[in-house]
């Protein structure tokens, strides 16, 4: 029964939100002015209301089907020319659902959150249309069966961040910052369109010299996932440029992937999306967009799985991302740039899990990362409205006697952060560890810079909790606790923290790994017999030793001896300088992408004025110059001689005229004379 | 009265506009506002036919022959002596460009609603111009294309001439000449044509083709003529120029629709006539597409005037139609013939926008405005609108042209393409500075005063905005049109002939 609704009315999860976003971005500056918030707020978190149940009615069709587990409902044919055949159609599968319902149940509380937050805004209406704008991009992403219905979703989270990042737009900075996520994620697409275009291309000359293709259920829709998963095996033996086709394919992709997943080289732009209002760092950061490029290689994991080169590219990208990442964000002192660098360097994590071809690891981290980001995020934000927009962790302190239930919140998710048992975040970072250690395509030295982070996270965000919630309060402000409305969904997530980890608790723990299990048909079934390993247990003894001494180290330096603090800085002024500023990778992008971009382009429109349109004008100029010898020629000769005729034709005339003298005498005189010249002529001749 | 209609639909789309601009003479010059509604009026004729045309074409139909392909067909003879005919008809190919056609005419007239300097001549030539390009879109005679071709050329001349901006008379002259240039080519090549194989008549020519003698001088003398129209690097300098002091009615026409004309010329003359040569000239074809996208986006970036942003960026996006065309994969056809259907809406929509913010701030220094989202919210949601559809936004209209040409070009030309397809980042990099300084940032106090959009401005944009919208999500109404007789076309060049 319940197979049979989504079979025919599962693009209801994705209409919801996207009449959300119609009726308050067409109609929402009337109802504002004229009803107020009230309306809008309503509908805004009604759609994405029904859109989770239609979820949850989703993910338990999936859970109560017995095989295949796959649900198809086809809405439309998009496009149909030649080989390219792609549908408005919608995929549930136990990937799938598991994202839907992230996206839709963190994304409701977000959605209740800002109405809160953006209360009293001028834009409330649009902030909650692109809001529901952005999770129907992100459910269109997951959902879509073929990859150019992704490609929708993919550059509509693109468009729906950068409307949020530069909300503010009156603020020039937000709407810099707007721009870049679009334009960084651009270059990543233009990977992913390569990627798509090879992958079309070369299938599509398969199907042209008439290649072993298996059509699935009748499906000759080249980019459907299904189509895909059968026959890109195919391409198995084919290169171009030099290099295995699968495996450009797939570095092509994953360009696409650093772009939306903010990954080296493309992570740039996450730090500074933090110019857009707090909430949507959060949906930004946990829910949608970030998690996007993971969610898609783990979608394609069976053309990944093809190539061990990609997958080793990918590996090693996430584990120094993580590293990284995490390196910058011990020193930063923005509250939300320390958590976007978290999730940097989380998601590098989540790239290290996809490379090692732990698929449903990185899918795990995703979830149990979209709890406790979201939590860390709404709880900034809680502290930063208490704080009158105050985002400088220097400037705070003391807050946990005046914001309890923040507080906890926080502490709990930064416990899960930082992978601390039992929080959530131990055993999916656990798991990720252990995958890149033990899988065929691991390798110590991954795990070594997993192991590393692990370390430096728990340090960050015990400085953070330390600065933000211990000791004196250094704001001078009177400072009171958030509402209900923001609260409420900051102790859910906070819940969810805490306990989403025991979904997948590993075997070696007694667990029945149930998370990764439930995926398994995803991925194809991989097998779980190295999971009885002791080193297992020495890795993860190690992990939570360096977890607690990061913490120790935090707690050393900002809250046992903060004086500590104040001079480590200034001894290690080179290294806190190039860390400060995030190794000046902005500069240089700056001055040579951005600057070079600008300078060909004027270089080339100079080109433009001064050669090419010169050259016409030479030409123009020429013709002229012919144009005047000719006219002169004109002038001076054939007129010239026009008029020497005329001349002669007048001056003969009045030679003739002098004939005409009226006297009758003369005319016989010249009649005899003329008479007598003609008598001679008959005479002679 | 309906069959009248029914079998004339072609003629009557032709010359209405014709007799109505010859009606205009008889009213009084003073009666302004009575002249503006009348010409509204006679252009709402074409796109009522162009209806009645989209619903009863034959979708199904390929071939270059009456009544199988080409549909709506009529044919009397003219001037027997040199075999010249009046025949009109249209296939999958044209079908979508009289349709763009008889949608921008209107929506032009609106936009030309506050010309008050020689309201009469203005309208005059802007109906006499609507015949002219249906004209083109409709004949199938060779000689009649060209009468066609060069009556739309003289208004334009005019136009831009008599009512343009402080460096008119150049602009004038320059696009005169050139346009001129390629036409007498053009003649040329029509007289050869007729003097080696006795007719003008376009299905003749094209069974008769392959008989040609001087095949690759001939392809070069057509392609060029056309090349100028699209325009193609390095023949395109006519084009800023022409755009940036022509008024804006006449800009989205310069844009929207005579543009095509160039694409359309090769595809229906070039292609079809001299199938060998195209293919042979495929790579050079596909290269020329690759430097218009790059060299037009980089064009764009570089300018301060919003107009001839404008102008470049057409530049460009014509360069994907070229590129679509070189294929010769269905996708890249579709994609190309589908692109300038949608070029032509997306155009026409920045240009009326351009207009709009020229009528009230008087200048078009994209740097000198900032923060006109805060006063003009409507005008900054069509122009966000029509911006993220010029850098192929999926789910809008271009998207799909874009990729279905990008995608039809990369199975025969990978390295040029890929190439290509950074135009993509290009674009949106360009679109978004440009959005950013003109509606982002705190709103200066002296624009503060600027009001939004007014009835007819919303009702000029509002059509091609929906189009932009809908055909992003459901594209088969026009995709429809144009499969099989491109499918035909496309036949002919792998085939080497008909």
């Amino acid at each position: 029964m319940m197979k049979e609704i989504i079979q025919n009315y599962g693009y209801l999860i994705v209409i919801f939100p996207l009449l959300g976003a119609l009726a308050n971005g067409l109609l929402g500056r009337m109802m504002q002015k004229r009803y107020g918030e009230m309306p809008i707020g309503i509908i805004a978190c009604a759609s994405i209301f029904f859109s989770f149940i239609f979820s949850i009615i989703a993910f338990l069709s999936v859970v109560s089907m017995q095989n295949n587990l796959v649900i198809i409902n086809n809405l439309f044919n998009w496009i149909s020319i030649g080989y390219l055949k792609t549908d408005i159609s919608f995929l549930f599968d136990p990937l799938s659902v598991v994202m839907m319902l992230i996206i839709t149940g963190v994304g409701f509380l977000i959605h209740l959150y800002s109405v809160f937050y953006m209360k009293g805004d001028p834009g409330f209406y649009r902030y909650f249309a692109y809001l529901n704008l952005f999770i129907f991009s992100m459910l269109v992403l997951v959902l879509a069966d073929n990859m150019l219905f992704m490609f929708i979703g993919w550059e509509g989270v693109g468009l729906c961040s950068y409307l949020l990042i530069g909300f503010w737009y009156e603020d020039m900075k937000n709407a810099v910052a707007g721009n870049k996520a679009f334009i960084v994620n651009r270059v990543g697409d233009l990977g992913f369109l390569l990627g798509i275009f090879l992958l079309f291309s070369l299938l599509a000359e398969q199907l042209s010299a008439g290649g072993a293709l298996s059509l699935a259920n009748g499906n000759s829709s080249i980019l459907s996932f299904s189509f895909l998963a059968e026959n890109v095996h195919l391409l198995g033996g084919i290169n171009i440029f030099g290099m295995s086709a699968v495996t450009v394919i797939c570095l092509c992709l994953f360009a696409g992937a650093t772009g939306k997943s903010a990954q080296i080289p493309l992570y740039v732009w996450l730090p500074d999306a933090m110019a857009g209002p707090t909430p949507v760092s959060a949906l930004i950061h946990a829910a949608t967009m970030v998690t996007a490029g993971v969610y898609m290689i783990a979608r394609l994991s069976f053309l990944f799985s093809m190539s061990s080169t990609a997958l080793g590219v990918i590996a090693v990208t996430g584990a120094a991302t993580a590293l990284l990442a995490a390196s910058l964000g011990c020193v930063q002192n923005d509250i939300k740039k320390v958590l976007a660098y978290s999730t940097i360097s989380q998601l590098g994590y989540m790239f290290l899990a996809m490379g090692v071809g732990a698929y449903s690891a990185g899918i795990f981290h995703l979830m149990t990362h979209a709890f406790f980001k979201a939590c860390l995020f709404l709880g900034a934000g809680s502290v930063i409205l208490a704080l009158h927009h105050e985002q400088d962790i220097t400037r705070m302190g003391g807050l946990r006697r005046f914001m309890p239930m923040t507080f906890i919140t926080f502490i709990i998710a930064a416990f899960a952060i930082s992978g601390l048992p039992p929080f959530s975040g131990f055993f999916s970072k656990d798991e990720i560890l252990w995958s890149a250690w033990s899988s065929s395509n691991g390798h110590p030295l991954l795990w070594f810079a997993g192991f590393l982070t692990a370390g430096m996270t728990s340090f960050y965000m015990t400085r953070l909790a330390m600065l933000t919630f211990f000791g004196e309060n250094r704001s001078g402000l009177i400072i009171k606790e958030s509402p209900f409305l923001v609260t409420a969904p900051l102790m859910i997530l906070a819940f969810f923290s805490l306990f989403a980890g025991f979904t997948g608790v590993p075997e070696a723990l007694g667990g029945n790994n149930m998370f990764s299990h439930f995926l398994d048909p995803v991925f194809g079934i991989q097998g779980g017999a190295a999971h009885h390993d002791t080193m297992e247990y020495v890795l993860m003894s190690a992990s939570v030793l360096i977890v607690i001494a990061g913490a120790g180290l935090g707690y050393l330096l900002y809250g046992h001896r903060p004086q500590l603090a104040r001079i480590l800085p200034e001894k290690f002024r080179h290294l806190h300088k190039l860390l400060y500023n995030k190794y000046f990778i902005d500069e240089i992008y700056d001055a040579v992408f951005v600057s070079g971009t600008k300078m060909f382009a004027s270089f080339i429109s100079a080109f433009d004025k001064y050669v090419i349109d010169l050259i016409v004008n030479i030409f123009g100029f020429v013709l002229r110059i012919e144009a005047m010898i000719i006219g002169w020629f004109d002038l001076h000769f054939i007129d010239k001689a026009v008029d020497l005729i005329a001349e002669f034709t007048l001056s003969a005339g009045s030679g003739a005229r002098k004939i005409q003298t009226g006297r009758i005498q003369a005319y016989v005189m010249l009649m005899l004379f003329a008479v007598t010249l003609g008598i001679l002529y008959r005479l002679i001749f | 009265m309906p069959e009248f209609i029914g079998e004339h639909i072609l003629t009557l789309i032709i010359f209405i506009p014709l007799f109505g601009a010859l009606a205009l003479l008889a009213v009084p010059g003073e009666r302004h506002e009575f002249i503006r509604r009348a010409s509204f009026a006679v252009t709402l004729v074409p796109l009522v036919l162009s209806v009645f045309i989209f619903m009863n074409f034959d979708r199904g139909a390929s071939g270059f022959v009456s009544g199988e392909g080409l549909q709506f067909v009529e044919k009397y003879s003219w001037i027997e002596q040199f075999s010249m005919n009046y025949f009109v008809g249209i296939d999958g190919l044209s079908v979508s460009m009289v349709m763009l056609c008889a949608l921008i005419c209107p929506v032009c007239i609106l936009a030309s609603w506050n010309i008050d300097k020689g309201v009469k001549g203005y309208f005059f030539l802007f109906l006499l111009l609507e015949t002219g390009m249906m004209g083109v879109f409709c004949a199938l005679d060779f000689f009649l294309f060209f009468i066609f071709w060069e009556v739309m050329l003289l208004p334009m001349y005019f136009l831009i001439g008599i009512w343009g901006g402080p460096r008119k008379e150049y602009a004038a002259i320059k696009f005169f000449l050139y346009t001129l240039v390629g036409s007498v080519m053009m003649l040329l090549v029509i007289i050869y044509f007729y003097l080696t194989l006795h007719t003008f008549d376009m299905t003749e020519l094209v069974a008769s083709g392959s008989s040609l003698n001087y095949r690759m001088l001939c392809w070069w003398a057509l392609f060029i003529a056309f090349a100028i129209k699209i325009p193609l690097f390095p023949f395109h300098t006519w084009l800023p120029d022409a755009h940036v002091e022509a008024p804006t009615a006449v800009s989205v026409v310069l844009a929207a629709i005579l543009l095509k004309m160039g694409t359309y010329g090769i595809l229906r003359i070039n292609y079809t006539m001299l199938p060998d040569i195209t293919l042979q000239m495929a790579t050079a074809m596909a290269v020329f597409g690759m430097i218009n996208i790059i060299y037009g986006a980089l064009c764009a970036m570089a300018q301060r005037d919003l107009k001839k942003l404008v102008a470049y960026s057409s530049i460009s996006h014509m360069g994907y139609v070229m590129l679509g065309m070189a294929s010769f994969t269905a996708e890249g056809l579709n994609g190309a013939v589908f692109q300038m259907f949608n070029h032509g809406i997306i155009t026409a929509m920045l240009f009326l926008i351009v207009g709009v913010i020229y009528d009230r701030a008087h200048h078009r220094e994209i740097d000198s405005f900032g923060g006109l989202a805060s006063a003009m919210p409507n005008y900054a949601a069509v122009t966000f609108l029509a911006f993220f559809a010029a850098l192929g936004l999926p789910g809008l209209n271009s998207f799909i042209s874009e990729v279905l040409v990008l995608i039809g070009a990369f199975q025969k030309y990978r390295l040029i393409t890929a190439v290509s397809a950074t135009g993509v980042i290009i674009t949106a990099a360009y679109c978004l500075w440009t959005l950013q300084r003109i509606f982002l940032g705190k709103l200066d106090e002296k624009y503060s005063m600027l009001s939004d959009m007014n009835t007819r401005e919303t009702l000029s944009l509002l059509p091609l905005a929906l189009l932009v919208v809908i055909l992003g999500v459901y594209p088969h109404p026009v995709l429809n049109l144009m499969q099989s007789a491109l499918g035909f076309i496309n036949g002919i060049i792998l085939k080497g002939g008909i």
